[in-house]
């Protein structure tokens, strides 16, 4: 086979504006990959509710992870390894967690609103526990970093919408 | 007021960002519309170039 | 042939006039509602006795959440003038496709930024990895961004065309994931669910909210009537130049006698 040594035109460069948008697709091809490692990849990304963090314990007990439940009324302002944290009695479906949480909590947390937490369990007794009129004391505690505040969907009046609000029946 | 700097930036980017690009498209428009007879903007009335 | 010049051109209407300023009027009453007559949202702990709620920040909630609608509203109209195009092959569908879907992308990108706005102080997070409501939308959002950039690569208007209507209706198979995602993930998510499907809001909260819905499906329309007669007028200046160029060519043609050559030859 001969090679072909006709003079040929040359190739039309590709314009700019073509040239940007191939790195935009090759940018955003790249954000879609990152985006689905980052999700699929997170070993937090599960929530369990109080009640099956607790019932799940021995499974947990090396992981990290998140966990949704109620605050119960009854916040202890302390410190824990040094830094500041905010212990209080979790619950979900009647069963409780007693909860160290480390670093400022969340500008609407407060007792009675649901947050979903990160971190993991720990044997022994948070520092405060003593102070809970409600503390579940059961030899563990949730030491979590991580808090986020559950807002629920109601933005009805009061009377038709705090029947809903669930606090695990306990009172302040 | 409570969360007012959370608010005027919701509000803020969302007015400024829909103004920026409702400009872009009519600047567009103004632009290409030169090049092309009247017969091929058949939404074209005779107008004033600020009553858009 | 008419002189393009002959008078002021612009996209406008004497409809698209109207609608702007009804839009414009709207968006002055929807500011009035959400920033003046209705009540933030605190409630009663009911065990606690203490104040709750999002406070003054749901009034971020009349612009994010119609803004959400009205991206399902325009990438739906992007994905079913897509398949038009598929199915019918003419510029009507392709020029309505990519309209709606950028106007789309507009609004999913204010719905991701005011969604995290709102998200810093109520949920103590500007952004939540791993949570599907957010994690689908921002994916629907870079679909589309990647749709508008894969128009502008294609050098032939039908290439461009027919692989954009292919991708947006690959795209548009996330949007029941991004809707339905507060469901079937209930629990295990932090988005909330639909408040409107429970039907969770009432008065004035839901006047505001609808009032809402409507003004910004008026500032979409005008925003989508102006970006599709954008693209009309691109399809029709593109035809334009080469007609002019024809013109020319055969005016040259003539003058050199080699129209009458091709003419006796044709």
């Amino acid at each position: 086979m001969t090679e072909d040594l006709t003079p040929q035109p040359s190739r039309p460069e590709r314009p700019p504006r073509r040239r940007g948008s191939v790195a935009v697709i090759v940018l955003v091809l790249a954000a879609l990959v990152a985006v689905l490692a980052v999700t699929l990849g997170d070993a937090t990304l599960v929530f369990y509710e109080v009640d099956e963090a607790v019932e799940q314990r021995t499974e947990l007990v090396s992981s990290r992870f998140r966990v949704v439940g109620t605050p119960l009324p009854g916040l202890v302002e302390t410190r824990l390894d040094g830094e500041a944290a905010v212990v209080f009695t979790f619950c979900a479906s009647g069963v409780f967690a007693d909860v160290a949480h480390v670093g400022d909590p969340a500008e609407l947390f407060q007792p009675g609103v649901p947050v979903v937490l990160q971190g993991s369990w720990q044997a022994g007794s948070p520092p405060g526990l003593a102070g809970l009129s409600t503390a579940a004391n059961d030899g563990w505690f949730l030491r979590t970093d991580h808090m986020v505040v559950k807002h629920d969907n109601d933005y009805r009046t009061d009377e038709e919408r705090t029947a809903d609000i669930d606090a695990c029946g306990v009172t302040g | 007021m409570t969360h007012l700097g959370y608010l005027l930036g919701g509000w803020g980017v969302a007015a400024v960002l829909l103004t920026v690009y409702a400009v872009s498209v009519v600047r567009r428009g103004r632009a290409l519309s030169v090049s092309v007879p009247e017969d091929k903007r058949r939404w074209l009335t005779s107008q004033n170039p600020t009553d858009d | 042939m008419t002189n393009p010049t002959s008078s002021v051109a612009t996209t406008g209407s004497p409809g698209s006039r109207a609608l702007g300023l009804a839009t414009l009027a709207g968006l002055v009453g929807l500011l009035v509602l959400a920033f003046v007559l209705t009540e933030p949202d605190v409630r009663i702990h009911p065990s606690t006795g203490q104040e709750i709620g999002q406070f003054d920040a749901v009034r971020l909630l009349y612009l994010h959440v119609p803004m959400a609608v009205i991206t399902y509203v325009a990438y739906s109209l992007a994905a079913f003038a897509s398949a038009g195009y598929l199915i019918k092959r003419t510029p009507w569908w392709d020029v309505t496709a990519h309209a709606a879907a950028e106007v789309g992308t507009v609004f999913c990108f204010l719905v991701l930024v005011t969604g995290s706005i709102w998200g810093r102080p109520v949920w103590n997070t500007w952004w939540e990895w791993g949570d599907v409501r957010l994690m689908t939308t921002l994916i629907l959002f870079l679909m589309f961004v990647g749709y508008l950039a894969l128009r502008r690569t294609a050098a032939d208007p039908r290439v461009q065309a027919r692989r954009a209507a292919v991708v947006a209706l690959v795209a548009i198979v996330d949007l029941p994931l991004v809707n339905r995602s507060v469901e079937w993930w209930e629990n295990r998510t932090l988005h909330q669910k639909s408040t409107l499907g429970e039907l969770k809001i009432e008065d004035l909260t839901l006047f505001t909210l609808m009032v809402g819905f409507l003004v910004f499906l008026m500032v979409f329309s005008w925003l989508l009537l102006h970006r599709f007669r954008v693209g009309w007028l691109t399809l029709a200046a593109g035809e334009h130049q080469v007609a002019a160029a024809i013109k020319e060519r055969r005016a040259e043609a003539d003058g050199s006698g080699v129209a009458s050559a091709v003419g006796e030859t044709s």
